[in-house]
């Protein structure tokens, strides 16, 4: 053992950069590793916790003011949903209503601020009921009746703040002015864009003042469940047992998290497959340089053995080495991801750094710098295991008789090529097999940073202002009564401004599948004539009514598949759609069916659009289209334009983790090509000296490494970009169907970024095979170990 | 045969030793059935032509290549069908091994490259550097402790590579050529050093194609295309050789 680490010890003095590069390789990947984990352990984690902090439901029943009404009371709903299996407790009932929000004030300021009109349903605080997580302000004075708290999101889609006043529309449309005491998170609730409505808490006084007919209100209700995981279920059933037409909306605590970890699921799985990626690519880099190394040193291993190392100690030794390398590695990573999770802000939102949001990571931990361990460990075990079995025997030479040049080479020799050319690219022709494992080793960092260059490129594209995957486009609504003559002006007016291309009245229900446990949108825009351009990646347009396309989320959720028809509920209403397409909508996590506005004549269904969709001519940015539209198009104060949602809210954390992970790629790249440079040298070293003594300049025989390390390294690059772009393809797409959003979103980097790669690596290659060329002493055979 | 006493036994006895190397997919006969007897506190040279098998029986001898046919002994204890493992254990105790080439770690120092040896066969970190210098000391050499093979002359290399072999107090020396392409100087300084640690005790097998150097042994075995073609003892160096290389000249030439 003693002499096991002795050895070690002077090997890794002799080899210091080689030792550090393997560490930081390491250390790299293992932090990498580590805050895929934590990334996606903030993607879940908080809000479990919040969830069981907060009490809530398992799974949230809200039914519809005539089935409050029919029932009498709220007990037989409660007690009929007691009764069912798996059902531990059913919450009090709680009275809510809705109502129109029309303004917002912010405090003390004198006149009204203009906000849009959005659905704002009130839930009465019933003793009992889980209460929301109280995030700012106080929670409601039973002496004020005016107060309400405003659940997170809302607040966060109105602006509004502790100390606010609301303005919204009782049961006839005359204005009721509350103050916003308090905003609170509750986890069980979908984020109020995910949702369609907004939510505040109030005094049950209050909804009294807002809609005295107690038959006018609904109902919501929250089951606890013996076993969460049947929460799904739970909900069909209770849809069957209250009846579909009662029950305006059921959501359950997986509606709830899907909603909210979206983001941190795309960066936390995008790190952890680069990661995983990086870690094959590093392991396979310690594999290539000990297999090297060994390569390098068989007389050394030989003369080991015959000096009394057994076979079991000469490859422990190599494994140990490696281990100590790669545990000093793990344990700076280790180090580096905690500092890092300590400075990024959980990209869940909030003031949490990311890692007070991994409860448990100690084992996560542990667990990812062990899987680090083993895979390092047994890539250096197989080189290893191939040192033990050299002979005793040193080799008399030190060399094998070299292999008879490649035809190729001949013939180029003879039509006269640059000699240095040929004698490069017929050293590649000559080891082939050889060679072709430092090119897959090469690959496999290029596949990743393939990974990692599409993800940057997607994220461009569907964050690019003017609509990279989807149409561009702004929302108008109305913010006065329209006047007598109908709506003819106003989309005259908007359709006239040249930065606009087309003008289509919408409005978006909820609907409920038959059957199903959660809500869906119904999205009615353009009509049968002029359908709005929706992005169909399958399937085809609308053509007719009563056709619709649907995003991913809404297929999933209602296992249907483009081609099928499908029968939702709108209130109360059964209705069947044709799936003709599907598009890419990152609203709603994807749950929208998207139809014509004609296909709306169903008795309560709306009867004018609620908002225009303006979809633009390519090129214009809708945020400089919702500043200036309303001034150009003499609308001021008439209208309001709302911004299209992006399917990713958080770019900049992801592109954050891109460019770390590129450069981690790019230092177990330049592991690759140092190994590789330095077996090159090692095998054409002879004869190197050799083509020098007949008189190549130290230039030349430099170049003529360098044209076999450029070679080698564009090989990877080739292969690693075209194994890469449709691998990752996939991915994106995969993760994009996870998301709600669909398959079609993957865009691959362009083909300057190839270019550029290919040309880094190549240059890279090039000068690290031609250094060590340059400082070999003129061509005089040295005795043994001169100058190795 | 020489030295026919019943007790004790032979330090080494190979009895018809046979090996053969493949070459492509021909077997070409290396040894072919030597029988040997090396008493303790010889020194005996093997010599003869290019490709007579003269290597191939030394590592035969020290456990580096197994015998396809044979038997081997050291101390009377049958050796040849020891595992690696096993034949590793006795080189680092009982052997000390000196190849005409690559007999240096070409990445350790001259130092490390002897302790690595001594503390391999168990002996202390401390004990190790002691016995180190004491060796590089005795062997003109304790300047170069912190050099690097690179660094050294031919003869120096080789004379390195003897402290490497010796620090364990082996009671067996093989040595491959150890002066193949020394010049003549260096050649006998790693002669009489090999003189005189076999005058302190050590056994030593030598082999060598060069005639002046087999003359330093006691003992000459010739080998001819795989077989003893003569066993001899050496019964007067010549006096001139031996009073021209006594060991003062050598540490003063080797300074």
């Amino acid at each position: 053992m003693r002499a096991l680490l002795r050895w070690i010890r002077a090997d890794l003095r002799s080899h210091r950069l080689h030792a550090l590069l393997i560490v930081l390789a390491t250390g790299g990947t293992a932090a990498a590793l580590l805050l895929a984990g934590s990334l996606l352990g903030a993607a879940a984690d908080p809000w479990q916790r919040e969830f069981r902090a907060a009490g809530s439901p398992d799974v949230r029943i809200d039914l519809r003011p005539s089935a409050a009404a029919a029932g009498g009371s709220d007990e037989p709903s409660a007690e009929l949903l007691a009764r069912e299996p798996g059902v531990v407790a059913v919450s009090p009932p709680q009275h809510t209503a809705e109502t129109t929000l029309v303004g917002r004030r912010p405090d003390g300021a004198p006149t009204a601020g203009g906000t849009d009109r959005t659905t704002l349903v009130l839930r009465a605080d019933t003793p009992g009921a889980a209460r929301p997580l109280l995030r700012s302000g106080a929670w409601l004075d039973p002496a004020d009746v005016h107060g309400i708290v405003l659940e997170q999101s809302a607040a966060d889609a109105v602006w509004a703040h502790p100390g606010d006043r609301l303005t919204v529309l009782d049961s006839h449309g005359a204005p009721v002015e509350l103050r916003v005491l308090g905003i609170a998170d509750s986890p069980d609730q979908l984020p109020s864009q995910a949702a369609g409505y907004d939510l505040g808490w109030t005094l049950p006084a209050t909804l009294d003042l807002v809609q005295p007919d107690p038959a006018a209100r609904g109902l919501t209700l929250g089951l606890h469940l013996a076993h969460p995981s049947d929460a799904a279920y739970t909900a069909q059933r209770v849809v069957s047992v209250l009846g579909p037409e009662r029950v305006s909306r059921i959501t359950t605590w997986l509606d709830a998290r899907a909603a909210r970890q979206q983001d941190n699921r795309l960066a936390g799985l995008l790190l952890g497959l680069s990661g995983l990626a990086a870690l094959l690519a590093a392991a396979l880099a310690v594999a290539g340089t000990a297999g090297a190394r060994i390569k390098a040193r068989t007389g050394d291993i030989a003369l080991l053995k015959a000096i009394g190392f057994t076979a079991a100690q000469v490859a422990w030794m190599f494994i140990t080495e490696q281990l100590l390398l790669a545990v000093t590695g793990v344990l700076l990573g280790a180090g580096g991801a905690a500092i890092a999770a300590r400075a990024v802000p959980a990209p869940g939102g909030g003031t949490d750094a990311l890692h007070q949001l991994v409860p448990g990571g100690t084992a996560a931990t542990g667990a990812v710098m062990a899987a680090a361990l083993v895979a390092i460990g047994a890539a250096a075990a197989l080189p290893a295991l191939r040192a033990a079995r050299v002979a005793p025997v040193p080799p008399t030479d030190g060399t094998r008789p070299p292999a008879m040049a490649a035809r190729p080479v001949r013939l180029g020799l003879v039509r006269r090529l640059p000699p240095t050319l040929v004698l490069g690219l017929g050293g590649v022709l000559r080891r082939r097999s050889g060679l072709a494992g430092s090119a897959v080793r090469l690959t496999v960092p290029v596949v990743a940073a393939t990974l990692a260059l599409s993800t940057w490129s997607t994220l461009d594209a569907v964050t690019r202002p003017d609509g990279g995957v989807t149409v561009p486009s702004v929302t108008a609504r109305r913010t006065t009564p329209a006047p007598s003559g109908g709506d003819a002006q106003l989309t005259g007016a908007l359709a006239a401004d040249p930065a606009v291309r087309g003008v289509y009245p919408g409005s978006e229900i909820q609907a409920l599948a038959p059957g199903q446990s959660a809500t869906l949108t119904l999205r009615a825009v353009g009509t049968t004539d002029a359908p709005y351009p929706f992005s169909v990646v399958e399937g085809r347009a609308i053509r007719a009514t009563d056709e619709a396309v649907a995003g991913q989320g809404a297929l999933d959720l209602l296992g249907a598949r483009v081609g099928q028809w499908v029968r939702i509920t709108t209130g109360g209403t059964p209705r069947i759609l044709h799936i003709v397409g599907r598009d890419l909508e990152p609203e709603h996590g994807g749950r929208v069916l998207s139809t014509g506005f004609d296909t709306l004549d169903r008795p309560g269904d709306p009867t004018g659009p609620d908002f225009w969709q303006l979809a633009l001519c390519p090129g214009h940015d809708p945020a400089e289209v919702q500043r200036d539209l309303p001034t150009r198009a003499g609308l001021t104060g008439q209208v309001e334009l709302r911004l299209p949602t992006g399917p990713v809210t958080r770019p900049g954390a992801l592109r954050a983790s891109v460019v770390g992970l590129l450069l981690l790629l790019a230092l177990i790249g330049l592991v690759d090509l140092l190994t590789m440079a330095a077996a090159g040298f090692h095998e054409r070293r002879r004869d190197i000296g050799l083509l020098r003594a007949i008189g190549l300049t130290p230039g030349q025989s430099a170049v003529v490494l360098a044209v076999r390390g450029t070679a080698i390294a564009l090989a990877a690059v080739a292969v690693g970009s075209a194994v890469g772009i449709p691998l990752v393809r996939r991915l994106i797409d995969r993760q994009g169907h996870l998301g709600g959003i669909g398959a079609g979103i993957a865009r691959a980097p362009s083909a300057w970024t190839f270019l550029a790669m290919a040309a880094t690596c190549a240059t890279v290659a090039a000068v690290l095979c031609a250094l060590p060329v340059l400082r070999v002493p003129p061509p005089t055979r040295g005795p043994d170990g001169a100058g190795r | 045969m020489t030295g026919s006493e019943p007790t004790p036994p032979p330090l080494l006895a190979a009895d018809d030793l046979v090996r053969s190397h493949l070459s492509g997919s021909t077997l070409i006969p290396a040894v072919r059935g030597v029988s040997l007897r090396i008493d303790r506190g010889e020194f005996v040279a093997v010599t003869g032509p290019s490709g007579a098998g003269k290597t191939t029986l030394l590592h035969l001898l020290g456990g580096l290549l197994r015998p396809d046919e044979g038997e081997l002994r050291l101390d009377g204890r049958r050796v040849d069908r020891l595992r690696e493992a096993a034949w590793a254990r006795l080189r680092r105790r009982r052997y000390g091994i000196v190849f005409q080439s690559g007999n240096l770690l070409s990445d350790f120092s001259v130092a490390d490259n002897i302790e690595l040896t001594a503390v391999l066969a168990g002996m202390s970190t401390r004990t190790a550097r002691e016995r180190r210098q004491e060796l590089l000391a005795d062997l003109g050499l304790a300047h170069k402790a912190t050099a690097g093979p690179g660094e050294l002359s031919g003869g120096e290399r080789q004379r390195v590579a003897l402290a490497r072999a010796l620090v364990n107090r082996p009671e067996l020396l093989l040595a491959d050529e150890p002066t193949g392409n020394l010049d003549s100087r260096s050649t006998r300084d790693v002669l009489a050093l090999l003189s005189r640690y076999h005058e302190q005790g050590t056994t030593i097998v030598l082999v060598t194609h060069d005639a002046r150097a087999a003359s330093t042994a006691d003992r000459v075995v010739s080998l001819f295309d795989g077989r003893i073609a003569d066993d001899a003892r050496v019964e007067e160096p010549p006096a001139a050789w031996r009073s021209a290389t006594g060991i003062r000249d050598v540490i003063d030439f080797g300074g």
